[in-house]
């Protein structure tokens, strides 16, 4: 049997067949159903009725024996297709032989972790508690997700009855595909993967290229938290399995953002270091992406179930605009939808009747972050700054639109820019003490082909472009009147004195300029102990992977797509997810886990 | 856990400073609206037994940057100057020794 079912236990007061014609509480409570195994009932056999009697009075029903169980005389038996178990019971009502028949009851264990936080993870158990930003970082943003919360008790993912049956998920790799996970953080540490002296630090980094996959920005930590926090452990949070295997792959930067190079790269490496659930809360709009898809279908040939995101843009991913990955649709691929706390459809996850697959908890999500966000900083951009020309004219400040900016030309979006000038705008900042340092810019441009719009940082202080960093640098682009947001890693030029700036360059040519209207500066200190409460389809595709995890290490056999199906058709139906997804199901742990179908890929023989 | 501080340290005033003039740089085709790839930057999968040196002999003309193999026979191209993906498949179509090229797009954490 490649399967293990959920404990079936034995009803120990038993309901004696003598008993049966009289009305039984039990059996109007079948008829409600989920409370007994489909198919099967429990005979006890009279003391000395032989194997053979006993086999004739099983097949003289149409029935089955399933085992013989111990030296109880009792006997677990399995129906004849379609026959109810009342039926059933009734069929041996008047056998002399039979002392008692009953249903095979289920016992579902309820547990709770001891994690100080858990009571905030509405996610694990909704109990309609209020979920506070108490341990919202400063860097991002309070709680914003207020419809729902607090909500509806028992809308959660159904888990404390799972851990009755399992806990403990580390026999499934799960690969967090992600911006790298903090492998050192008090609630993760323990349930890393062990790549051995290969790969000492859990797993790679895509973006730099080297083995350390640390997380710089908290979204990877965030994830793996969620999938496998260790739970139980008197700390923090607990990740839907307690006990896990959570290997590292860092393919997003510290600004959140990847390519399919990276992206690939990290797919690969989870398939060919035994992952059996890569977990990517990312993705992206527009084009169908070859090598991605050729990725994800080498995943399905190891056998690797992949659960992605649906996205967070409000939209429908079946419209004029898919969102890959969730749209690619490979059967080893689970796309998954934000829900509120009372399971509403979240208000920014985007759906789709054919792409988006199940819904999980993805609002004022607690777990844990990599490091401490120090509050941001953003400058008022009418005081401070320093500039130079070439040619008279250059950076100035200027109200367009009403905000305060620096602007080139000064009567920015009025007139242009000198020909044949170099405009230089810088300020001298400090920043101290951290492993990220971030920079956010709002502006607009209108810049001629061939002319240029630079932005440079410089540790040591002063002009940026004589000797500094350059961070970007863009022509031939039109955004005027719209804003533009950029977000910038300048952590190479942290430091007590650095300086950032921007610069027009033209050659023979002209363009109305460009105008910085937001300027900010947010930093990272990595640490061990750190949390944070954000949003987003991101927070609802760990919550399913973990799920996934459980049901793998419990069925090891189980197929990627076995799991895949367990999740989807053993969900809870929700009408906020009707029509909005393939199954119009929300994922709940404890019904995928005693959701029992015959595995694929198995074959008998006959001899 | 680090120390951290950021804040404004000081402002400094205005200097006067002479810089080099940019030169104008070749055209660029821009990513249209809806379309998440990143300018300039391709993969480039060649055929079985086909040597990398078969990136920079067909694409060469755009100005490499960079070529970087990812496994699987695949490269990561950036060039100096994007000619749009329908010039470089273009490109593809008629050197049988590449088997594809699409652009390196960008993804995104979903938070």
């Amino acid at each position: 049997m490649n399967i293990r079912p959920i404990l079936l236990g034995v009803l120990l007061l038993i309901v004696p067949a003598s008993s049966l014609a009289a009305p039984l509480p039990s059996l109007s409570a079948l008829a409600s159903g989920g409370q007994h195994v489909p198919g099967e009932v429990l005979v006890r056999f009279a003391e000395g009725t032989t194997a053979r009697a006993r086999s004739a009075a099983l097949s003289s029903r149409g029935h089955s024996l399933v085992a013989t169980l111990g030296s109880s005389g009792w006997t677990q038996v399995r129906l004849r297709a379609g026959q109810s178990v009342e039926a059933a019971m009734a069929a041996y009502r008047n056998d002399a032989a039979v002392l008692q028949v009953q249903p095979n009851f289920l016992y579902q264990a309820t547990t709770a972790p001891n994690d100080p936080h858990y009571g905030q993870q509405w996610g694990l158990k909704n109990t309609g508690q209020t979920i506070t930003d108490a341990l919202t970082q400063p860097g991002g943003t309070a709680l914003f997700y207020t419809t729902a919360n607090p909500g509806t008790a028992g809308d959660d993912l159904n888990l404390e009855k799972a851990w009755g049956h399992i806990t403990d998920c580390s026999g499934a790799v799960v690969a967090v595909v992600d911006s790298g996970v903090n492998y050192t953080h008090q609630d993760l540490a323990a349930n890393m993967w062990n790549g051995g002296a290969q790969y000492p630090k859990h797993g790679y980094n895509f973006v730099d290229g080297n083995d350390d996959p640390m997380d710089l920005n908290g979204h990877g930590t965030h994830v793996a938290g969620t999938i496998g926090a260790v739970g139980n452990n008197a700390t923090g949070v607990s990740g839907v399995c307690w006990r896990a295997t959570i290997m590292a792959v860092r393919v997003l930067d510290s600004g959140g953002t990847g390519s399919t190079a990276q992206i690939i790269q990290g797919i690969t490496f989870a398939v060919e270091h035994g992952a059996k659930v890569i977990n990517m809360s990312l993705g992206g709009g527009g084009s169908f992406d070859p090598a991605y898809s050729n990725a994800i279908t080498a995943a399905q040939s190891a056998d690797v179930l992949v659960v992605v995101a649906a996205g967070n843009d409000g939209k429908d991913n079946d419209g004029t605009t898919a969102t890959y990955p969730c749209n690619f649709t490979q059967p080893n691929l689970l796309c998954v939808a934000a829900l509120d706390q009372s399971f509403g459809l979240a208000s920014f996850s985007n759906f789709g009747a054919t792409s988006v697959d199940v819904g999980a908890p993805g609002t004022n999500i607690l777990s844990t972050w990599t490091g401490t966000e120090v509050p941001p900083f953003h400058d008022s951009l009418n005081s401070g700054w320093s500039g130079s020309t070439t040619t008279g004219g250059g950076w100035d400040y200027g109200m367009p639109g009403g905000n305060a900016c620096i602007v080139d030309p000064s009567g920015y979006p009025s007139g242009g820019y000198n020909q044949n000038t170099d405009d230089r705008a810088y300020k001298t900042f400090s920043a101290s003490g951290l492993d990220v340092l971030t920079l956010d810019v709002l502006f607009a441009a209108d810049i001629a082909d061939g002319d240029h719009l630079s932005a440079a940082c410089s540790a040591s202080g002063g002009d940026p472009f004589a000797g500094g960093v350059l961070l970007g640098r863009v022509t031939n682009v039109a955004t005027y009147p719209n804003l533009t947001s950029l977000s910038i890693d300048i952590t190479p030029c942290e430091s007590s004195t650095m300086s950032i700036g921007f610069q027009i360059t033209s050659g023979n040519s002209s363009a109305r300029g460009a105008a910085v209207c937001g300027l900010g500066l947010k930093g990272l200190a990595v640490d061990q102990a750190s949390y944070n409460t954000i949003d987003g389809t991101s927070m609802a595709t760990p919550a399913t992977s973990g799920v996934a995890a459980m049901i793998r290490a419990y069925n090891p056999r189980y197929t990627a797509v076995d799991t895949l199906t367990a999740i989807e058709l053993a969900g809870r139906p929700l009408t906020a997810l009707t029509g909005k997804t393939t199954t119009g199901n929300a994922v709940d742990a404890m019904s995928s886990l005693a959701y029992i179908h015959p595995p694929t890929g198995v074959t008998v023989s006959v001899q | 856990m680090r120390r951290s501080n950021l804040g404004v340290l000081l402002s400094m005033t205005c200097l006067a400073c002479a810089g080099p003039t940019a030169t104008a740089a070749p055209p660029q085709e821009a990513p249209a609206v809806n379309d998440n790839r990143i300018p300039g930057e391709y993969l480039v999968t060649l055929q079985p037994g086909a040597d990398q040196a078969v990136v920079s002999e067909v694409y060469g003309r755009f100005g490499i940057s960079s070529v970087k193999a990812l496994g699987g026979n695949i490269f990561v191209v950036v060039l100096t100057r994007d000619p749009g993906p329908k010039a470089m498949d273009e490109a593809r179509a008629g050197d049988a020794r590449i088997q594809a090229v699409q652009p390196n797009y960008s993804y995104r954490a979903f938070k």
